[in-house]
């Protein structure tokens, strides 16, 4: 009880924090928000022209495959607005800066990531949300309420496995030290959550829902939000995810510990 | 002469960097061909639902292959984070203090880095291009290509490098970055290849100086090109590189008038 009243006073400093963020970089918060509608744009015009001459593209219409390019955008913007600095474990390692959190109570990952929160980002929603309800009117998409929290719920999952990958890559600091092109190795992961996994193989696609998140990123709470069918029963999905976050998190927890026997408080 | 000093040391100094850094090449060599892998299962799901009934499977894999080698040759991003940082911090003082130039610096840092992606990253890009597209090219071609492709990634950074300049005014330039890269990704042809795009679309691209970036260098490995088509493409690309660094040379100069030795 009282660790969890611990991490809620950490979390509203963290979120405090964020507020004070958004109120100081103004101009940069406004061009978040018009990069992401550009990037929602952008991502509605190329599936546009890939429907140019065809009206289903691997059982996708057109009206479900914008519902998926909202749901692509809100694991972009839970991770920016969460885990925003996940990636970047390792410069605590790498420069010793990590010696000033283990003096303090709180495992220093997670005060690292709850003092990075963004709840700023949040505004990099409006984009979608307001593209949902385009969709829910002019191309007749059928969403109920119970579903469409489900498939947050799926999407919010995604985003709490990538940062554990992202953290566990970035563990590798304590063995190889500077390690600044990791980011490209996320970066190119990341691409996963971009496109519909119904174009992979089964053997992928089944990767995609076990040994990594992607799969729960944006196809899987698109196709519940639509009521669609993909592999398995919403029970055997469920039970994939927490497979799939426990595995990460045994990961992490393990690199963890071994990086630390390692590191040698100045530089790591 | 003292420039050209500057220029080589730096250049030297972060070519040793680059090669000590096993774990970069490493996630260099790792990320090229994971981010194919998804582009490949892709268009050939594109390719099979017939949405595109003129494009050749060889044309859109081969197109790809070579595109994302472009893409990835620099962490552009990257160095935008690391130029708003230094002048965020006041770092630049360093610069500053001693007379080291800033832009050229970061230039040769540029330049040590995708000396060292060329050599590592090239040997992969090319058997791939064989197995996956069966394209080799000509050496003429290959040269016109090389080329166009070294001009549109130095267009590339200094607009990059340009954006982290901005943090003289905006202080933070992460928005910017999101922003841009979206436009970039679009107009320079990394995301779709330029030519599926309807008319009206290719009409303004054409003014635009992405295409120069990444799709013209592409397209001319793989329709080929007259040589006179290939300099009026140089010569574009060079007026742009001009016109970004003058742009370049102006920010900074006004934006030494804000900066604080302590920062912005």
């Amino acid at each position: 009880m009282r660790e969890i009243r611990k991490h809620f006073e950490l979390m509203k400093i963290g979120i405090g924090l964020s507020f004070r963020r958004l109120l100081y970089f103004r101009a940069s918060t406004l061009f978040s928000i018009l990069g992401n509608a550009l990037f929602l744009l952008v991502n509605i015009l190329f599936w546009r022209v890939i429907y140019t001459n065809i009206e289903v593209f691997n059982g996708w219409t057109i009206g479900q495959m914008y519902l998926f390019t909202a749901f692509s955008e809100f694991f972009h913007v839970f991770t920016m607005m969460f885990f925003p600095v996940a990636g970047k474990l390792w410069r605590l390692i790498y420069t010793g800066r990590l010696d000033t959190y283990l003096t303090k109570p709180v495992e220093p990952y997670v005060l690292m990531n709850i003092l990075n929160i963004r709840m700023e980002n949040i505004f990099n929603a409006v984009p979608s949300v307001l593209w949902i309800f385009i969709l829910i009117n002019f191309y007749k998409l059928r969403l109920d309420i119970l579903s469409f929290l489900m498939a947050l719920l799926f999407n919010l999952l995604a985003v709490i496995v990538y940062s554990l990958i992202q953290m566990s890559t970035s563990t590798a600091s304590f063995w190889f030290g500077k390690i600044t092109a990791i980011d490209e190795l996320s970066d190119s992961l990341v691409m996963l959550v971009n496109y519909p996994h119904t174009i992979f193989p089964l053997y992928i696609r089944i990767l995609m829902i076990t040994i990594l998140p992607f799969g729960y990123a944006s196809t899987i709470p698109a196709l519940i939000a639509l009521k669609m069918g993909y592999i398995g029963t919403l029970p055997s999905l469920i039970l994939g995810a927490i497979f799939t976050i426990v595995l990460w998190l045994s990961i992490f927890k393990l690199l963890w510990k071994l990086g630390m026997k390692r590191y040698e408080s100045y530089g790591g | 002469m003292r420039l050209i000093d500057i220029a080589r040391e730096a250049y030297m100094l972060n070519l040793k960097k680059a090669f000590a850094n096993r774990i970069e090449l490493f996630t260099k060599l790792f990320g090229y061909p994971a981010r194919l892998f998804m582009v490949y299962f892709l268009w050939l799901s594109v390719l099979e639902n017939r949405a595109f009934p003129d494009l050749e499977k060889s044309y859109i894999l081969g197109y790809y292959t070579v595109s994302l080698f472009l893409v990835q040759m620099y962490p552009f991003i990257r160095k935008s984070r690391e130029v708003r940082e230094q002048i965020f911090s006041g770092e630049i003082a360093n610069y500053l203090a001693r007379n080291i130039p800033f832009g050229v610096v970061n230039l040769m840092e540029y330049a040590a880095t995708i000396s060292v992606y060329l050599l590592s990253v090239t040997p992969v890009a090319y058997i791939l291009l064989g197995i996956v597209a069966k394209v080799l090219p000509g050496l003429t071609l290959l040269l016109m290509f090389l080329f166009l492709a070294f001009l549109g990634s130095v267009l590339r950074f200094a607009v990059w490098y340009v954006i982290g300049l901005l943090t003289f005014y905006t202080h933070e330039n992460m928005g910017i970055i999101t922003f841009y890269l979206t436009l970039e990704n679009v107009l320079s042809g990394s995301l779709l290849p330029l030519r599926v795009f309807p008319e009206q679309f290719q009409k303004v691209f054409n003014i635009l100086p992405f295409r120069l970036m990444i799709y013209t260098p592409v397209d001319v490995l793989f329709n080929g090109t007259t040589v006179s088509q290939f300099l009026i493409n140089v010569f574009l690309q060079i007026f742009w590189l001009a016109l970004v660094l003058a742009l370049a040379a102006v920010i900074w100069k006004g934006g030494l008038k804000k900066f604080t030795a302590c920062g912005v």
